[in-house]
């Protein structure tokens, strides 16, 4: 073998795919999805976001709605690293997205108590500023950038939250069905 | 540094090469390599994840590509798995481009430019179970 430049090693027959086991997390490794798993370090955010915004322009979502998903999806991560992992770099995000007959499906995951599911209604306003204590926010702003979103935490096994955006078509369906 | 691992999986359909090169552009940009380093080793993953759809996996939707990207305090180790029969017999060296256009024939091209693009580069073929091509970057 001719080296070029860079060192070059090229191994047949051994089995060397130790170092490359990802770990599944019970995650549902079927073909169709997209999965990415980044550790529990704010700066990942921007690889969640950038890799979530390929992937809605390739599906060709329409820019606003893939604009707002994806402050949706900063909120849930950020949520998910500060208080699921608690910044515990050693524990993962991951991020599934599933494109399937015009609808847009990303979840969220984090690996935290799951002991608390948090709620996505508008906060007391008038009651939070009374206890100089601003929080809550986050999951009723993202409720408010997608088209449907779902939380679902499991004691000491995580928090999910999933949020969808449908294409117009499908948005008129679902509007005549109602 | 405590090595930071990211991974992504992706199903081998011709135009999900794009999110992989998305991935490790980002991951790249974050640890502040600069801008040349991060453009080749962009390119260098965009030539690897074609070649794992499309040679590895032969463009079946139901057999995944894997990449697992790995930052230690002074190098990037990025790695591509697919699930063909990993009996590829890949070839760094240059490929002969006067007896290529003698024979009509161009082809082979693909790994000896990701071999120039990055600090080092192996590759693991093992026979039923696929490839795996790793590629690292030194800051």
């Amino acid at each position: 073998m001719e080296k070029i430049g860079p060192v070059a090693k090229m191994v047949i027959g051994a089995n060397r795919f130790e170092h490359f086991q990802v770990e599944n997390h019970g995650m549902d490794m079927m073909s169709g999805k997209i999965i990415l798993t980044v550790p529990s370090i704010l700066s990942y955010l921007d690889v969640v976001i950038d890799v979530m915004e390929t992937y809605a322009r390739m599906k060709r979502v329409p820019c606003e709605k893939a604009a707002k998903l994806s402050s949706a999806v900063a909120e849930v991560c950020v949520n998910a690293m500060e208080h699921g992992n608690r910044l515990d770099p050693s524990k993962d995000i991951v991020m599934t997205m599933v494109w399937e007959e015009s609808q847009f499906k990303v979840s969220i995951r984090d690996f935290g108590k799951g002991d608390k599911e948090p709620s996505i209604s508008m906060p007391d306003i008038t009651k939070q500023i009374e206890d100089k204590e601003l929080s809550g926010w986050g999951l009723f702003l993202a409720s408010r950038f997608v088209d449907r979103i779902e939380v679902k935490s499991v004691p000491n096994d995580g928090t999910t939250t999933t949020m969808t955006v449908y294409t117009e078509d499908q948005l008129n369906n679902r509007i005549e069905a109602q | 540094m405590n090595e930071e691992k990211t991974s992504l999986t992706i199903p081998s359909i011709f135009g999900n090469e794009e999110i992989l090169v998305e991935t490790v552009g980002s991951v790249a940009r974050i640890k502040g390599y600069p801008f040349e380093k991060v453009n080749k080793l962009k390119s260098a993953v965009a030539e690897l994840s074609v070649n794992a759809i499309e040679h590895g996996n032969r463009n079946d939707p139901d057999k995944n590509v894997v990449m697992t990207i790995s930052c230690e305090e002074s190098a990037m180790r990025v790695s591509i798995r697919d699930y063909g029969d990993g009996r590829l017999d890949p070839d760094f060296s240059k490929p002969d481009i006067g007896k290529q256009v003698a024979d009509k024939k161009l082809g082979g091209w693909g790994m000896y430019l990701v071999h120039t693009l990055v600090d080092e580069m192996n590759i693991d073929a093992v026979p039923d179970e696929g490839t795996t091509t790793t590629v690292i970057i030194r800051n």
